[in-house]
């Protein structure tokens, strides 16, 4: 067991390394990007054509396949944020702000587009866009959120400073996942389903095809973000190849000005 | 064509606005680590022609 966990902070401390994560990434990715792919293949071909019409909502219950995927994977990346910035906070590993900042654009997105797909379901099932309830209300929340992460991180010039304070801000927005995962428990008058899943709810017709676009949505997303994490080292680098032209050259030229 | 019943606007605008989103994302994605990379090769470039000719 020691052996094991041995083995996994050795593999965890190698992919900690910028080099070493641009090794490994660069093997892993086209597998990640392939297999996503062939899961959405599946996954749809399955929800619009092999789904039966649901008694209450008909046929747009498939809107769950694209919505329920995406609400998961908002509330993954932002676990993910948090995990990174911690382990930025007390660990300081190298890749850990570079995995949080390049997270938080795709769980923007990714929480976009579950209030997006969630507001086009309510409209034939509900009857309505939108209702101020807890847990639409706390996923616009998180998506305000994630753009509040993006502009801070932005707005302070000091990269390593804008790393540890965007870092605090994530710890703290970490309350915001139970209040969407409890939302529908504790607000009785809400027009949002409850959690079928995890209750059984959900049929297994709905749910092999559930699982299926949940399992791409997941890869796509790690494809993304290994993706947004390779761009940032790269940019990172560039930066320091910039400086040390701007040291080269004051160097140089405080030599001419000595020389007479 | 599937029958996608008296909703199928709906239907047809929440798979559209993924899709759209979803591959907008990943050209994005793709073209700033392209971008990047080359940017970095660049000054790697230049740098090492520089230690070259000291």
């Amino acid at each position: 067991m020691r052996n094991l966990l041995g083995r996994i902070n050795g593999w965890i401390d190698r992919l900690a390394n910028p080099s070493q994560f641009l090794k490994f990434s660069s093997k892993v990715l086209p597998w990640l990007g392939g297999l996503a792919l062939i899961g959405f293949s599946i996954g749809l071909y399955w929800a619009f054509f092999k789904t039966p019409l649901d008694e209450e909502m008909g046929q747009t219950v498939i809107i769950m396949f694209v919505h329920v995927p995406a609400a998961w994977i908002a509330q993954m990346a932002y676990a993910l944020i948090a995990v990174s910035s911690f382990g930025l906070l007390v660990w300081r590993h190298p890749l850990a702000d570079v995995s949080a900042k390049a997270a938080a654009p795709l769980g923007a997105v990714i929480t976009f587009l579950c209030l997006g797909t969630g507001s086009i379901w309510g409209r034939p099932d509900w009857g309505t866009y939108w209702q101020w309830d807890l847990r639409m209300t706390s996923v616009l929340v998180l998506f305000l959120l994630y753009l509040g992460l993006i502009a801070l991180r932005n707005a302070i010039e000091e990269e390593v400073q804008a790393g540890k304070i965007t870092a605090i801000l994530a710890l703290v927005g970490v309350i915001l996942l139970p209040v969407i995962k409890w939302s529908v428990e504790w607000q009785q008058s809400t027009l949002h389903q409850p959690a079928g899943i995890i209750r059984g709810y959900v049929s297994v017709e709905f749910l092999i095809p559930l699982f299926i676009m949940a399992f791409s949505y997941t890869l796509l997303f790690f494809y993304l973000h290994m993706k947004a994490m390779r761009a940032e080292i790269f940019r990172r680098r560039t930066i320091s190849q910039q400086r040390r032209q701007v040291r080269e050259f004051s160097s140089k030229e405080e030599q001419n000005l000595q020389t007479p | 064509m599937l029958d996608l019943g008296p909703y199928s606007e709906f239907i047809i605008a929440a798979y559209s606005i993924s899709a759209v989103t979803l591959i907008a994302l990943t050209i994005w994605v793709h073209k700033s680590e392209a971008h990047h990379k080359k940017m970095l090769s660049m000054f790697e470039d230049d740098n090492a022609e520089k230690e070259k000719n000291k």
